[in-house]
């Protein structure tokens, strides 16, 4: 549940009438009776009212957060760390040089993993969209799955350009070109840069998760053109190392072994940074909904207060005419 | 060899500085959290003592007359 969810109960549980309005209207005996009515019935409406959005309120907790997942999401993060750790030995110290790239295929352990993470988070978006834009499958956590993922996705598909861009420099002796992979991949970024904008644009969760759903997927469309752009267009960019579709590796050995743990370590590491990222969206909204509700039942507090002072002018006055 | 260290250096920052900035999220957004719940159990303990007529200075309407009988309110 949302936080604006939360703003329309509270409107539909105010009194029908505020004891304020009541403690002003009325000077008589009765009038002040009706007032400490209202005064009370305002107080214990409150409280109730806190007491049951406490209980709907979600712990700010996800699945994540046993303690048995915790151990299993501590050893992935380790796993992950010592892949990396592992790849950027092997791939910098251990295996050969190229004969075509030279010392320059060392930039392959880590720039098609790399992107192949872009191409995954981006495919996660997609896919938690679509899920959410299907009414039978529609929940908030899929569209918090799709906004984490499209972030690490931008992450991802920065670095992707980034390491092309350092490799690119010494071996076309450009840091950028006009090339088909490197437009498609540009323009992928600043799709998902779009996409990350449009879900910080304000408005009702849902129409936002709704309208970030179309837009992942229309981002999305790019990533097989981005892939296929070395097969479709034969510009400056080389054809894929590994084509897992026709099984196509032009790559053996330690050579081959260490860009697999590359692959491995770094799919991991994003499963873990999503893993975490997902917690904070499930923390943020779970914070933002106690601070709310505190914000309420202190506003309330305040109205209760106003009265009790209306109240205690109003009693003098009162009580001495009727004497 | 000096592209090939700085695409390395660049990739490896890069995740470090996210994973660092997400865990400082984290638990920041845990404190935030808890600071909230806490300010709420301060405001919902001074309500039921402001609803306790009689009793004493501190005292909830419970410690002061036992668990309120809700039965009569006419839903409220």
């Amino acid at each position: 549940m949302q936080v604006s969810d939360h703003i329309d109960e509270a409107d539909s549980s105010e009194p029908s009438r505020s004891t304020q309005a009541v403690g002003r209207e009325h000077g008589s005996e009765q009038g002040i009776a009706q007032a400490r009515v209202s005064q009370e019935r305002a107080g214990t409406r409150a409280q109730d009212w806190a007491r049951q959005l406490r209980a709907q309120r979600p712990a700010g907790t996800t699945m994540w957060d046993s303690p048995r997942a915790r151990k299993w999401l501590a050893f992935m993060g380790l796993a992950s760390l010592v892949g990396i750790g592992f790849t950027v030995w092997l791939g910098l110290w251990v295996t050969p040089p190229d004969v075509n790239m030279g010392q320059l295929v060392r930039l392959v352990y880590i720039h098609p993993p790399v992107a192949w993470v872009a191409y995954l988070a981006f495919g996660v978006t997609a896919l938690a969209s679509l899920l959410y834009l299907w009414p039978r499958t529609r929940s908030q956590a899929l569209d918090k799955v799709a906004g984490a993922s499209g972030e690490l996705g931008v992450l991802f598909c920065a670095l992707t350009i980034a390491t092309g861009s350092i490799w690119g420099r010494p071996t076309w002796g450009v840091w950028w070109t006009w090339d088909a992979r490197l437009t498609s991949t540009a323009l992928l970024l600043l799709l998902f840069i779009g996409y990350l904008a449009l879900r910080k644009v304000p408005g009702n969760p849902h129409t936002v998760a709704r309208r970030s759903a179309i837009a992942a997927l229309v981002a999305f469309a790019d990533v097989p053109i981005d892939h296929f752009s070395v097969d479709w267009w034969h510009t400056l960019h080389q054809r894929s190392t590994v084509e897992l579709a026709t099984f196509d590796i032009k790559i053996y050995g330690i050579m081959a072994w260490t860009l697999a743990l590359g692959f491995l370590a770094f799919t991991l590491a994003y499963v873990w940074l999503l893993i975490q990222r997902y917690r904070i969206e499930v923390l943020k909204g779970a914070s933002q909904r106690a601070e709310l509700e505190a914000a309420l039942v202190e506003r309330r507090r305040e109205d209760v207060d106003q009265v009790e002072q209306i109240m205690a002018a109003s009693s003098v006055p009162v009580g001495s005419g009727r004497s | 060899m000096a592209y090939i260290n700085a695409g390395y250096v660049v990739v490896l920052a890069s995740v470090a500085v996210y994973a660092v900035f997400t865990g400082a999220r984290l638990v920041h957004l845990r404190n935030a959290k808890l600071r909230a719940s806490q300010r709420l159990e301060k405001l919902d303990g001074a309500a039921e003592a402001y609803l306790a007529p009689g009793a004493l200075p501190g005292q909830t309407q419970q410690q002061a007359f036992g668990p309120r009988d809700r039965s009569s309110m006419g839903g409220i």
